[in-house]
């Protein structure tokens, strides 16, 4: 077989496209069988923190604290049978040959029932399942699960606190968990240098000072941060603010010279004169003017490339650039605006929509004709998470990985 | 330095992404109890890598990638994971998980060779597309059986060369430093998977 690729010099793999090496995706292995694996290492179960159930909301108070004191008091039994079990159990060696050549019946996994394992990064973090602290050694925290679902929190002074729902009724359950920094700073850079700034928090604008370089921002959990440039004559551009959970973080934004933008010279003479601009905006000097209007979940409209719909247009409309040989229907406008992202402490995914690779997260922004659509997450690890969406003409809607 | 203000009221849920990797190594703390032999860390290595060490043998089954046969392969992989675990040091060449890789490549290279599992047919194969449901798209479907079946064809050295660049993203001298041979050998590995691949993926073009 002939490439043209060289042996010597290219990796050999360098023309297979990934996107297609990556639709054979294996499965997830069992749920149980880091169990099964750990009883053929003969492995006794980790030290476990066994967690009350849930307190009577009339008596809530008292059971919290004779919670914890119950917690606390099994922590420091298991930590005292745990070290005379590491005192007593024989040094760890290589397994039999035997279980090598010959693999056994695996065993059901021991234990009283489902773990929680939670790894949190930083790892001082506080855990609590169920308002209930959870205490071990860090980053690991193991509890015992009662069957249902549970209300895991981990929490950090200075870090957005995370919330999971976690389910033991299908075993151990793993946890990670990567906490995002609350207050950032940001350094902002555009081109050109003097576009101004907007910065939309949950589509309401937030001002931003002229001239200045650096913002500090505390960010509110639940939030979506997106950043707006705009200036004349450019098309003005308004993007997701990739906030990554470091202390700092530089944003560059670059605008593309709009080419319906008059020449300098009548854009300035545009905003000297009377309100009757180019659009009839009173405000031509606000570069953001032209945009959007504010506090809507529907941005749709602030989409530059959006076509002029059929009811606005004039009855007697005729479009001096259709040919006649334009018969065929155009495909449907991408009017809806799909918002992707991971949700915090997970890392980055790729994403596809309708089994098209978009990208990958940090959050992104992907028009999308109306309709139902496909969603797929999958991290490097195989794991993968789908939902499927509707979005409707004009929709701006938020999915974000679970 | 201006100051943006916050906005309290909000109560959609965060969006916080998280672009720098998520740990994809055990800590020096952690790796150092397994290697003691403390239950609690060797759990914590078996939760961080087993996906890892799943996906590769399950691909190294190819068209035969039934999903207990993986978990079998699983399994004895890591019992030598973890009887040759006190002899790796963080201070070598290999990360972690380029060195638990290696193991587990070897690992299924010699349960392959013993067990010599039959390929399945490709209208018998159930589990290529990932566990996905029904509902995926037949393309998806037929991609998977396609690369499944090449995989399946190529010998499980090649195979685990193969794996090991496109799924694992080890690089050559990793690879053959797991797989005990020369990086000139895994050219030639990488060369003949390649080409393998290459055929196959023509038929859905």
């Amino acid at each position: 077989m002939t490439s043209e690729l060289d042996p010597e010099r290219d990796d050999a793999l360098a023309d297979l496209d990934p996107d297609l090496l990556a639709r054979w995706e294996a499965p997830a292995p069992a749920e149980d069988l880091t169990c099964r694996i750990m009883a053929r290492l003969n492995e006794s179960p980790a030290p476990i923190v066994p967690l009350a159930a849930p307190a009577e909301a009339g008596n809530r108070r008292l059971w919290l604290a004779l919670g914890a004191v119950g917690v606390l008091a099994a922590a420091s039994l298991a930590l005292v049978l745990a070290s005379t079990w590491r005192r007593a159990a024989p040094p760890p060696a290589a397994p039999p040959a035997a279980a090598v050549s010959a693999p056994a019946a695996v065993a059901p996994a021991p234990g009283p029932g489902p773990r929680l394992l939670v790894r949190t990064v930083p790892r001082d973090a506080i855990v609590t399942v169920d308002d209930q602290p959870v205490r071990g050694p860090s980053p690991f925290v193991v509890a015992e699960l009662s069957p249902g679902s549970h209300r895991v929190r981990i929490e950090r002074e200075g870090y957005l606190p995370v919330t999971r729902t976690v389910d033991g009724s299908g075993g151990d359950v793993e946890l990670p968990v990567e906490l995002g920094r609350r207050d950032v700073v940001l350094a902002l850079h555009t081109d050109p240098p003097e576009a101004a700034l907007r910065l939309w928090v949950d589509d309401e604008p937030q001002p931003l000072e002229p001239g200045t370089a650096r913002h500090a921002l505390s960010r509110d959990p639940g939030s979506f941060y997106e950043l707006e440039a705009s200036a004349p004559g450019y098309q003005s551009r308004r993007i997701p603010l990739p906030l990554t959970g470091a202390p700092d973080q530089e944003v560059r934004l670059t605008l593309v010279p709009d080419p319906d933008a008059p020449p300098p010279e009548f854009a300035e003479s545009m905003v000297r004169g009377s309100s009757s601009g180019r659009r009839g905006s009173p405000d031509l000097k606000d570069p953001f003017s032209s945009r959007r209007r504010t506090g809507s979940a529907d941005d749709s409209a602030d989409d530059e490339t959006a076509p002029m719909s059929a009811d606005q247009r004039s009855p007697d409309f005729v479009d001096p650039f259709k040919s006649r040989e334009d018969k065929e229907p155009s495909p449907p406008a991408k009017t809806a605006i799909l918002r992707l992202g991971t949700d915090s402490g997970q890392g980055p995914a790729k994403v596809y929509v309708d089994g098209r690779y978009v990208g990958t997260t940090p959050v992104m922004r992907v028009k999308v004709v109306p309709g139902s659509h496909r969603i797929k997450f999958t991290w490097p690890d195989g794991s993968a998470w789908i939902k499927r969406v509707i979005v409707k003409d004009g929709q701006s809607k938020v999915v974000k990985s679970e | 330095m201006s100051t943006i203000p916050s906005k309290s009221s909000v109560s959609a849920l965060a969006v916080l992404p998280t672009p720098t990797a998520f740990p994809r190594e055990l800590d020096g703390a952690t790796l150092v109890a397994a290697q003691r032999g403390e239950g609690w860390a060797r759990r914590a290595l078996v939760s961080m890598y087993q996906r890892r060490v799943h996906a590769l043998a399950w691909r190294m089954l190819g068209a035969a990638g039934r999903r207990h046969l993986a978990e079998d392969l699983v399994q004895e992989a890591f019992i030598r994971i973890f009887g040759a675990l006190p002899r790796f040091s963080p201070e070598g060449s290999a990360r972690l998980s380029t060195w638990i890789l290696s193991i587990a490549a070897r690992s299924v290279i010699d349960e392959l060779r013993r067990r010599q599992p039959r390929v399945a047919p490709l209208s018998a194969v159930d589990e290529l597309d990932g566990g996905e449901r029904p509902d995926l798209r037949s393309e998806q479907v037929s991609v998977g059986r396609v690369i499944a079946r090449a995989v399946g064809e190529l010998s499980p050295e090649i195979r685990a060369a193969f794996l090991l660049r496109a799924y694992h993203e080890l690089d050559y001298a990793e690879i053959a430093e797991a797989l005990e041979v020369s990086v000139g050998t895994v050219k030639s590995r990488l060369w003949r998977a390649r080409a393998a691949l290459k055929t196959a993926l023509e038929e859905i073009r």
